[in-house]
This record gives C-alpha cells, structure tokens and sequence, in this order.
C-alpha cells in the first residue's frame, strides 16, 4: 500500500466548483426533464439516455456500500427498476435525488439478502492483478470512514464528480458536500498513511 | 498521494456503461401475461403516433435554443452567455475549455464541447446542424429523420438515439453512438452505427465501415485497411476470421464494399452468423440490390434502415 502523504483538495478543483455551484443549484437541465419525461412514459432510448447521463452516480452510490462487482451488476438492476418504478415519479424536477434514494433502498435491499456470512471483503472479490488490490483496499478504507463522507468521496474520487454535481444528483445541499469531501479527504488521508492530527 | 493520483488509482473501479447488458435486462423484466391489454395498448399507441406525426407535420415556428455552459461562447462572432434563441444560419463557437448546450425544442439536447464550431441549418420538422469542427454529444428522443448533423465528411443522421460525434475542418473523424441508431452517408455510401460500435470518418474515403467496440482488436485492424485500400485478400480473410455473430452488422456493410468477386464469401459468412431470411434471395444479395439487402439487416438486427 503507498503511503506517500495525501494532499488537501486541490485549489484548482475548488475553483472549478465554485464557479459551478450557481449552475448545479437550479436542479435539472431541461433537457435532462425531457428526457425523464420520455422515459417516464417508457421511452427505453430515453431511458438508456439516463443511463448514460447518471450512472456514474448510481454506481458511485452503490459502492458506497456494497463491492465493486456487485455494484456493477447493481447499476444495471437500479435503471432496470427505474422503468418499471418512474411513472410513480410526481414532479420531474425530484428525478435526480429520486433515483439516489432508490439506489440506496436496493443497496441496502441487496445486504440484507447476502447471507450473512458474505462478508463484504474487495480483496476476495476475484481481483488477482496488485494493482487491483491496493484500489479495493482504498474503497474498502472509504467504506469505513463516517457515513456522511462516504457517498461524497465515491462519487468525487471513483466516478469523477464534482462538488456541484454530487449535490445536484444526490438531493444534498452543495454546503454539506463541500464540508463532507473536504473532512472526509482529511480522515482518509489519516486512515491511508496511519498519522492522525 | 493527492486526490488527482487517489482519481488514477481507482479508475479501473469507476462505472463502465453497458447499455447493451440493459437492455438485455430490460427485455428480460418486460411482463409478458397481459397479451391481449399488450396488443390493445400498442394499438392506442399507433393511433396517438400517428395523431403526433400529423401534428407533427404541420407545426412550424420552432427555434434551437443555447444555454452557454463553461468557458466563452460565441454566436456569430461575439461572446453570448446564458439562454439565447437561434436562427438558422447562425454560428455558434466554443472556445478551449468551453462548452455550450443545444435544446432540439422538448426532443433533446445537443452539446458543444470544447473548440467547437457549428451552424444552424433549420428547426421544426427537421432540427439541422452543420459541424464544421470539433465535438458534439447528442441525446434526442426525436423520431427517426428529424434530426441530422452536416459534417465535412458526410451527412450523420439521427436515428432516435446518443452518439457523439468528432470532425475536424477536413472531415476527419469518428462517430460513437451510445444507444439507439445513427446512419452517416456521403454520395453512394451509407453505413448504419448502432449502440455499442463507431465508424471512423474521412472525407476521402467516406464513413467506414461501422465496427463493435467489443470486437477483437484483430478485427479493427484488419477493417481499417480494408477501408483505406482496393486490395482486401489476406485482410478480408481475417476479417471473416475474427467475425463473431455480434459483427454481422459489420458483415453486412462488407457485402456492398468489397469487390463484386469477393462478395460470395462474405455473404457465407454472414449467412452462417445471420442466417438469411426466406424472403431474400441470394441472387439479389450477391447483386447488391439494397432492398434485399436492407431486409436482411432488419432481420438480424432491427436496424430502421430506410
């Protein structure tokens, strides 16, 4: 396992997201509502648009809490679920923090059909490539920090997100994502390298 | 280790789309016990597609509209920002590290990544861009034929779909397409490009010939040279090779682009991947007629060939 030091958030990142939170505030673009709207009304090709448009935070979600590969097979079953599930949808608008609050009722749905001697354990999980190893060792390291840190630093460090984009696609406030990635990068750094301050 | 190396790290571990895994799923989870609710529900819906594409004929008055994203946007030469409406003709620009959103009215988006130039050419019935150069991601859920994109290279059509396409100022390029259908013609020569495989562009030789991105690496080599040059022997035959039944598609393109003398061993090929239908006869086939040929498409693939 590297245990160079770890650094803060970059300054340039933060820079990015502030220049984004104004954007990210107003909810979803039109055209994401018009595509919602289509699939809704059970336009598959919309459907794969969503997909497409946010499956990087439904994985990123799913990893929060269950293995790398079950959160592969997961991802396909949460948009499987959204066809059948989204005309229950009232507004539109509520579709991005609608579909993290399903993929957290599967997840969860998921663990409590694993039998209970599945231990979630990433270094077991078929990955035989180092290189591997040292990436689940980081997730498994994540999924051991407070909660509130957990799904910000997924979707930031994993799936790329930015501070903008976790708050608009995960119903929270950009305030509690910016302080959650912010102490959650300080602790992981901590966890990582094995210092404290 | 910083964040940005934490990011490398855990690559391998960020989502991967497999839209056609999804849709395996998908058609795997449709209810199946309500045949005769099914058949009642397909007839309403054919009787509202068609008051929809009546209704759709006759309105007009529609414009694109841009919503500025990052970084400086032009329209026709000076810097816009926030939501404007747009007139055919009218040229819009993305500068480095820009990027701008194109609404196609309530069918879908289209956005300009960065270094971007293109023109409006018309709205309504047919929602038209011209792409000079540079990027573009489209996601539309417009009915097939409504909305197309001029590059240097050739005409991409949207075929109800995503797919992103690249050019640069002399038609060099490639088209992706994430879900749905795309066609890309230039003059005689039309490739279709469904979910899951891309074509490369080039203004010389036309769209090429449309390839899986899961097909083996063997394969796109071997139909890179295929495309750029009139001498197919030894590559045409490790095309065939490599050719799973996944790559009828690309098959069926090769049928019409090899010579006339090495068509019969592409189509057995094909036919031992797609068997074909009854209906279409080998004469027309080894003919190149494009009706038998657009039938035999549909039959293994549901292209919407026209």
């Amino acid at each position: 396992m590297t245990t160079a030091p770890l650094s803060q958030p970059d300054g340039d990142a933060d820079a990015r997201e502030d220049a984004a939170e104004a954007g990210a505030s107003r909810g979803p673009s039109e055209s994401t509502l018009v595509v919602v709207r289509a699939a809704r009304g059970g336009d598959r090709a919309a459907l794969e648009s969503l997909y497409l448009e946010f499956g990087a935070t439904v994985h990123g979600l799913l990893l929060a809490r269950v293995s790398a590969a079950e959160a592969d097979d997961l991802v396909q079953e949460v948009f499987v679920k959204v066809l059948h599930a989204l005309p229950s949808l009232r507004d539109e608008r509520a579709f991005p923090a609608w579909l993290a609050q399903l993929t957290r009722r599967m997840a969860v749905d998921h663990l409590r059909r694993r039998r209970p001697t599945e231990e979630l354990d990433e270094t077991t999980a078929g990955t035989v490539d180092p290189d591997g190893l040292e990436a689940d060792e980081v997730l498994a390291v994540i999924r051991g920090l407070p909660e509130a840190h957990v799904e910000p630093l997924m979707l930031r460090l994993v799936e790329g997100l930015t501070g903008p984009e976790i708050a608009e696609r995960t119903g929270l406030t950009h305030g509690s994502v910016r302080v959650n990635l912010h102490r959650g990068m300080k602790l992981l750094r901590e966890r990582l390298t094995g210092e404290t301050s | 280790m910083n964040e940005h190396e934490l990011q490398d790290l855990l690559a391998d571990r960020r989502f991967r789309p497999d839209p056609d895994d999804l849709r395996a799923r998908l058609e795997r989870s449709a209810p199946r016990r309500f045949g005769r609710r099914l058949i009642v529900f397909a007839a309403a819906a054919g009787v509202l597609l068609a008051l929809t594409a009546t209704w759709w004929s006759v309105r007009g008055g529609e414009t694109w509209t841009l919503t500025t994203l990052d970084g400086t946007t032009r329209l026709e030469g000076e810097v816009v920002s926030g939501r404007h409406s747009l007139r055919p003709g009218q040229e819009l620009t993305t500068a480095s590290s820009g990027s701008a959103e194109l609404l196609l009215g309530e069918l879908g988006r289209v956005r300009l990544l960065e270094e971007t130039t293109l023109r409006v050419l018309s709205a309504g019935r047919r929602w038209g861009l011209a792409l000079e150069r540079g990027t573009i991601e489209a996601v539309t859920v417009a009915p097939p034929d409504v909305f197309f994109v001029e590059t240097p290279s050739g005409l991409a059509t949207d075929l109800g779909c995503a797919f992103e396409l690249e050019t640069d100022e002399e038609g060099h390029g490639r088209l992706v397409v994430s879900a749905g259908w795309v066609s890309f013609e230039v003059e005689s020569r039309r490739c279709y490009v469904p979910a899951g495989a891309s074509c490369r562009l080039d203004p010389a030789l036309g769209p090429g010939t449309p390839v899986r991105d899961a097909a083996s690496p063997e394969l796109r080599a071997a139909l890179e040279r295929i495309d750029a040059s009139s001498e197919h022997g030894a590559e045409l035959d490790l095309a065939l090779r490599e050719s799973r039944t996944e790559d009828a598609l690309t098959l069926w393109h090769l049928v019409s682009r090899v010579p006339v003398a090495s068509r019969p061993q592409v189509i057995e090929r094909l036919e031992s991947l797609a068997p074909r239908p009854p209906t279409v006869s080998a004469e027309a086939v080894q003919a190149g007629d494009p009706d038998a040929l657009n039938d035999w498409l549909r039959s293994f693939s549901g292209a919407p060939v026209r």
